[in-house]
């Protein structure tokens, strides 16, 4: 049986995508251990002194704070996994278009949405290294207050278990997989 | 010596590089300008003071609120006005601990140590500088990022300590813009290009592409020109060119 590691499933988005996977026939484990097949860390913490927007006396301890919780940390437990994983090895995290530099609209919330740009970047380098070893990486945006979120678990299981153009090991540039992008429940690419 | 109407700027990470380079641009141009000052190493500020009346050497590790504030102290009481914010200071930082599935765990420490400094930390200054620029009138916000910040043309393998702090600060910067554009406040986001280092006799180290002489021209020909497109964020280079985030 093909393991996913899924790091919560206490929300609805979390519940709802651990019982599309366990419907599909796959374990779902709570740990980060070797042979997992998807490691999918939906963590998305805001911390309330990380609320304050530039004037208000933003603080410092918080944003860090924040910065440790949603980047060092599921790092860390990625970290734990890699390089042992089998099957898709499919790395999942979540995104935000608040953490897009091109689109967000976002003005508090610093330690958590710098945070998210930070980790797309060590995805983008760390794809960089693995891809070309079979490993595949997947950004979703859940749209959180906006789309129903058992409706959004459902495209993001989609998103997370369906290939994408592969041409290989050797035709690495004409990879889709080699392509890392951010997409939002509604499928549509958001920007960086 | 402050002269009636003289522009006031604060330069952070200006005791090399291109801060310096940026710091002794603004004073040729006439600008009164606080230089942040973090290690004993270098004393190329100290040479320049001596010739320099409109030149303050502030001491300020930017990674650090307390010092932050006491250098925002220390500006209201001296001049009492900041017209700009040059957010230079950086740590470079070493790769090896960082990477996933590298030989080492993650290294948590040295990942929050580059984010303070060379992220969280445009956001902090910003925030407790705001009322002294507030009271300046060009109300002008430059930060050093840099290429590697782009996710969207990253082809490297490593450099993931560096790089993460620096898309991170892109992001920090588009949370102030979306404040503080409508204020009034304009951006300036800058790759500055591979720059030689500098040597603590001023010399520069062999290698790289440009001086950091060379930068800070258009670091400053930024500092000192509107443009036509002010409402939209822009990450240039040291050529001119717009870059992709
Ligand atoms: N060099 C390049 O090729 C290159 C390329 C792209 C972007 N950049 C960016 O351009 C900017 C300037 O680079 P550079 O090469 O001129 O810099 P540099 O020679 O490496 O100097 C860095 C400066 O930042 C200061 N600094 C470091 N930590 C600090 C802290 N906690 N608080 C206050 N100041 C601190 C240093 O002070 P001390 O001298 O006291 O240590 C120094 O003045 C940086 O933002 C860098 O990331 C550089």
């Amino acid at each position: 049986m093909q393991k996913v590691y899924l790091s919560e499933e206490k929300s609805v988005f979390g519940a709802r995508l651990a019982s599309r996977f366990r419907e599909a026939g796959y374990e779902v484990v709570r740990e980060p251990a070797p042979g997992l097949s998807f490691f999918i860390d939906l963590t998305d913490e805001s911390l309330p002194g990380d609320g304050l927007s530039v004037g208000e006396g933003i603080d410092a301890g918080a944003a860090a704070e924040a910065y440790r919780r949603n980047v060092c940390l599921p790092l860390q437990k990625l970290d734990a996994a890699f390089p042992d994983m089998t099957g898709a090895k499919r790395i999942c995290f979540l995104a935000s278009r608040d953490a897009s530099v091109e689109w967000s609209r976002a003005t508090a919330g610093y330690g958590r949405l710098m945070a998210r740009a930070a980790l797309y970047q060590i995805l983008t380098i760390t794809k960089n290294t693995w891809l070309a070893k079979g490993y595949t990486f997947r950004l979703f945006d859940p749209m959180r207050g906006e789309a129903d979120p058992e409706k959004a678990a459902d495209a993001a299981f989609v998103y997370f278990t369906r290939d994408r153009y592969d041409d290989g090991p050797d035709n690495l540039d004409r990879n889709d997989e080699g392509n890392l992008l951010v997409r939002d429940a509604f499928g549509r690419e958001i920007p960086w | 010596m402050e002269t009636i109407n003289q522009k006031t700027a604060l330069v952070t990470g200006a005791d090399r590089g291109l801060g310096l380079s940026v710091a002794k641009g603004l004073l040729k141009e006439g600008w009164r300008v606080f230089a942040g000052k973090y290690l004993a190493d270098y004393s190329l500020l100290e040479d320049l003071a001596a010739e320099e009346k409109s030149l303050s050497i502030l001491p300020l590790d930017v990674s650090d609120p307390e010092s932050v504030r006491a250098a925002a102290e220390r500006i209201a009481r001296d001049a009492g006005k900041l017209d700009l914010l040059v957010s230079n200071a950086a740590l470079m930082g070493g790769n090896a601990r960082c990477a996933v599935g590298g030989d080492a765990p993650v290294d948590t420490d040295a990942l929050l140590l580059s984010f303070r400094t060379n992220s969280l930390a445009a956001p902090i200054l910003t925030d407790r500088l705001l009322p002294l620029l507030e009271k300046g009138e060009m109300k002008r916000l430059f930060f050093t990022s840099s290429e590697i910040s782009s996710v969207r043309l990253q082809r490297r393998t490593g450099d993931v300590r560096y790089a993460m702090s620096k898309t991170a600060l892109n992001l920090g910067v588009r949370l102030l813009f979306n404040s503080l554009r409508p204020r009034g406040y304009t951006f300036r986001l800058y790759q500055p290009g591979w720059m030689k280092r500098v040597n603590p006799d001023g010399s520069r180290v062999a290698g790289a592409q440009i001086d950091p002489d060379e930068s800070a021209e258009e670091a400053l020909r930024l500092i000192r020109e509107d443009r036509i497109d002010e409402d939209r964020l822009v990450l240039t280079d040291y050529l001119g060119h717009e870059l992709s985030f």
